[in-house]
């Protein structure tokens, strides 16, 4: 468990950057098809998989999303942060394993509205784009601390 | 013809949802997995995660569109989705071929409360089949 401040509308600055970064898991793809009823094989199915043009199985790009939301709400702005909306490309796989470092970079900023516009990249292990695209947030207009409480690993109990 | 295809489904998310996708994502932003929190903020109570909601959307497109890829999204999040509330998502696909890219589709995105059609994620994303 850590503790983890947010950056509020006013501390943010033009140019600011942060980065978060996370290893995708078996769980993780067996439980983002879960929620979201995305069962294609080519994420959970390894003989399937091997007969792709992947070769192995993939994550779901939308995981990949997800931990962009995640970089936003635990890095810049931080917790309290509200979503506005998300441009998504993306342009590579990610393979069950690889480790993804979300790069968030402050581009713009909205004074009347406390809206915050930020780059983002996400780069696989191999320091190779598997996404891009600009998140827009309303940033936290209060200083709030709170205790990092995720990534206890938990099984799909049917 | 895939034009004109089209699917929605009902659904609507509990607290151990958020709680769910917060341990997946790793955000565990307090408006969506706090209530004493957010009970203090703009929308009075926990909301789901911006994501979940395209992650659902992204199971319908899978089921609209099997095996199909998606390249790229855009949404917005005009409004929160709370816990208890039914929400219909909907996907459609609106142009084909486009931009003279063959098996390129584009899809309308959608997700609206039932209650009183409040729209709390709308958008297009684009799937190569």
């Amino acid at each position: 468990m850590s503790n983890v401040s947010n950056f509020t509308y006013d501390e943010i600055s033009i140019g600011q950057t942060a980065s978060f970064n996370k290893q995708v898991g078996e769980q993780d793809v067996s439980l983002f098809s879960a929620l979201s009823g995305d069962v294609n094989p080519v994420h959970l199915d390894e003989s399937y998989a091997a007969g792709t043009i992947f070769g192995e199985r993939i994550a779901h790009g939308m995981l990949t999303g997800a931990i962009i939301s995640a970089a936003l709400a635990m890095e810049l702005p931080g917790p309290g942060t509200v979503y506005l909306g998300q441009t998504l490309r993306f342009t590579r796989p990610v393979k069950i394993g690889d480790r993804i470092t979300v790069h968030l970079e402050v581009t713009g900023k909205r004074d009347d509205k406390g809206f915050v516009t930020l780059d983002c990249k996400v780069l696989n292990q191999n320091d190779k784009l598997v996404a891009s695209g600009e998140a827009q947030v309303l940033a936290p207009s209060e200083k709030i601390t709170i205790e990092r409480t995720s990534s206890p690993r938990f099984g799909l109990i049917d | 013809m895939t034009q004109g295809l089209q699917t929605s489904v009902v659904r609507s998310f509990s607290q151990a949802d958020f709680d769910c996708f917060a341990r997946l994502s790793g955000d565990d932003n307090p408006i969506h997995v706090d209530p004493g929190f957010s009970r203090d903020t703009r929308f009075g109570r926990t909301v789901a995660h911006g994501l979940l909601l395209c992650s659902v959307l992204r199971g319908l497109i899978e089921k609209l569109i099997p095996d199909g890829r998606l390249t790229d999204q855009s949404v917005m999040f005009p409004a929160p989705t709370f816990a208890g509330d039914a929400m219909r998502f909907a996907v459609a696909v609106v142009g084909r071929d486009h931009e003279g890219k063959k098996g390129l589709m584009e899809c309308k995105l959608e997700v609206k409360r039932i209650a009183d059609s409040v729209v709390t994620c709308q958008g297009q994303c684009r799937v190569v089949k």
